[in-house]
């Protein structure tokens, strides 16, 4: 998946009305909760076929991070 | 390890009934700062948006009342042909005696029927059906009688906004009978209680208790705000989110794969996959690495009524797939999960069943307060 679906899947994820980029800072959105983290999740699971736990999305500090922990 | 398969066992009927009182997110707005797009937001990804409350005095135990009573006079059912009850829920009427023993009484059951309680939460209906499947496949009941309900709205701080908006009240009803039809089930459960404080009530019985003076009780009734702006209080329901979700994501997949290994079916076998309605993000997660289409794993129900603990299973079944089952069969897994942790599921056939779809509570006439029946106490007593 290139960086462009990516920021319009995340974004819809996060139910964010302003458009992502690659370098913003997780814990500036606002959008950025607990919810969207579990969310998150399960877009991971969805669309890049990776598990992961709350706790290492968490622990991204960028929507780039989010990108390459998915991919990777 | 807990994985059984009956042969001799069938679901003959289910009914579920709910409160007539609904309450919408949008009602709620001071949980969301008074913004309605914030409360919007939340029903897009998590999928909350309605639930039913029940009215002060009424609880679980009255919601499984009217889903049996419905049930067995819809099915013309030889009350004295019931050989045990058991009622599932978190929320009973008393801390003794059991409740199961009160509804024996109220929906006049034969005195030489069985009657208890289990203590069991979001995977309390699986566990209830593997139950009764035991009691009936073994030849101790013919007929048994599985009321699954909770009035969680009861043991939840009013002012909790993660909790409050999440769960609904719901009373089940399902017979499970002796027959010869030759369809198998099977069952796999299980536990893992180093994670029970993630879904907890942390005071009120022996660990905790309820002390004797006002003074040493006010300690308890306390508001703890977290980091989060939320308040807690220890007789009320706590819960960790992340690790129930955690939890959920890492043991229910690999739970459910073992046991379609065991019941030797594959996901193509399955028509409908009904999880416990957790929220939206849990039951499609779930279902995707469970590898079932989103279509086989309906979640609508908890968007209109919220999650239902126990009841959910049941509830979907009476609110999405009655016809069906009503008037052909459908091979179904059910899976619950949740607080304990515990969780249990099953492979199952339903064939031309009894099901009423999702009925509102009508209050019978006379049915008491807490007021009466703190005033009723207080007359007896000091008689």
């Amino acid at each position: 998946m290139d960086e462009n679906k990516f920021l319009a899947l995340f974004q819809d994820t996060l139910q964010r009305e302003t458009p992502l980029n690659m370098d913003d800072i997780l814990a500036s959105l606002e959008e950025w909760d607990s919810l969207a983290a579990m969310a998150s999740i399960a877009l991971a699971e969805r669309e890049f076929s990776k598990r992961l736990k709350l706790k290492e999305l968490k622990q991204q500090k960028t929507v780039r991070d989010v990108y390459e922990l998915f991919r990777a | 390890m807990a994985s059984s398969c009956f042969s001799k066992v069938k679901i003959a009927g289910i009914s579920a009934v709910v409160p007539s009182s609904e309450i919408r997110l949008e009602d709620e707005l001071e949980f969301f700062g008074g913004d309605i797009k914030k409360a919007n937001r939340v029903t897009q990804i998590v999928g909350i948006n309605k639930r039913r409350i029940a009215e002060r005095g009424v609880t679980a135990a009255d919601l499984c009342q009217q889903a049996a009573e419905n049930m067995l006079f819809g099915m013309g059912i030889d009350k004295a042909s019931i050989d045990a009850l058991i009622f599932v829920s978190q929320t009973p009427d008393y801390k003794l005696p059991a409740t199961a023993c009160i509804l024996q009484h109220k929906l006049g059951l034969s005195n030489a029927c069985a009657a208890f309680d289990v203590n069991q939460g979001c995977a309390g209906y699986t566990y209830g059906l593997w139950l009764a499947a035991s009691l009936v496949e073994s030849g101790a009941c013919k007929r048994v009688l599985l009321l699954v309900g909770e009035s969680l709205s009861r043991v939840i701080d009013r002012d909790n906004r993660i909790i409050v908006p999440l769960f609904g009240d719901c009373g089940t009803a399902t017979l499970i009978e002796k027959s010869d039809a030759g369809h198998p089930s099977w069952f796999e459960l299980g536990t893992d209680g180093s994670e029970h404080e993630a879904l907890i009530v942390p005071a009120g019985q022996s660990r905790l208790p309820l002390p004797d003076s006002p003074e040493e009780y006010a300690a308890l009734c306390e508001r703890i705000v977290d980091g989060n702006g939320t308040p807690w209080r220890l007789i009320r329901t706590y819960m960790d989110g992340e690790a129930v979700f955690d939890f959920t994501m890492s043991v229910v997949p690999k739970h459910i794969a073992a046991l379609l290994e065991s019941a030797g079916k594959s996901a193509d076998d399955i028509d409908y996959l009904v999880l416990h309605k957790a929220n939206k993000q849990i039951v499609t997660a779930v279902a995707a690495r469970a590898g079932f289409p989103e279509e086989k794993a309906p979640y609508s129900t908890f968007s209109e009524f919220g999650n239902l603990a126990g009841a959910s299973i049941p509830a979907v079944i009476c609110h999405l797939l009655a016809e069906k089952v009503c008037n052909g069969e459908l091979n179904l897994l059910l899976s619950g999960y949740g607080v304990g942790l515990s969780w249990a599921s099953a492979v199952l056939k339903l064939d031309r069943i009894w099901c009423s779809g999702m009925r509102d509570y009508v209050r019978p006439e006379g049915h008491q307060n807490p007021d009466d029946i703190l005033a009723y106490w207080q007359e007896k007593l000091s008689e």
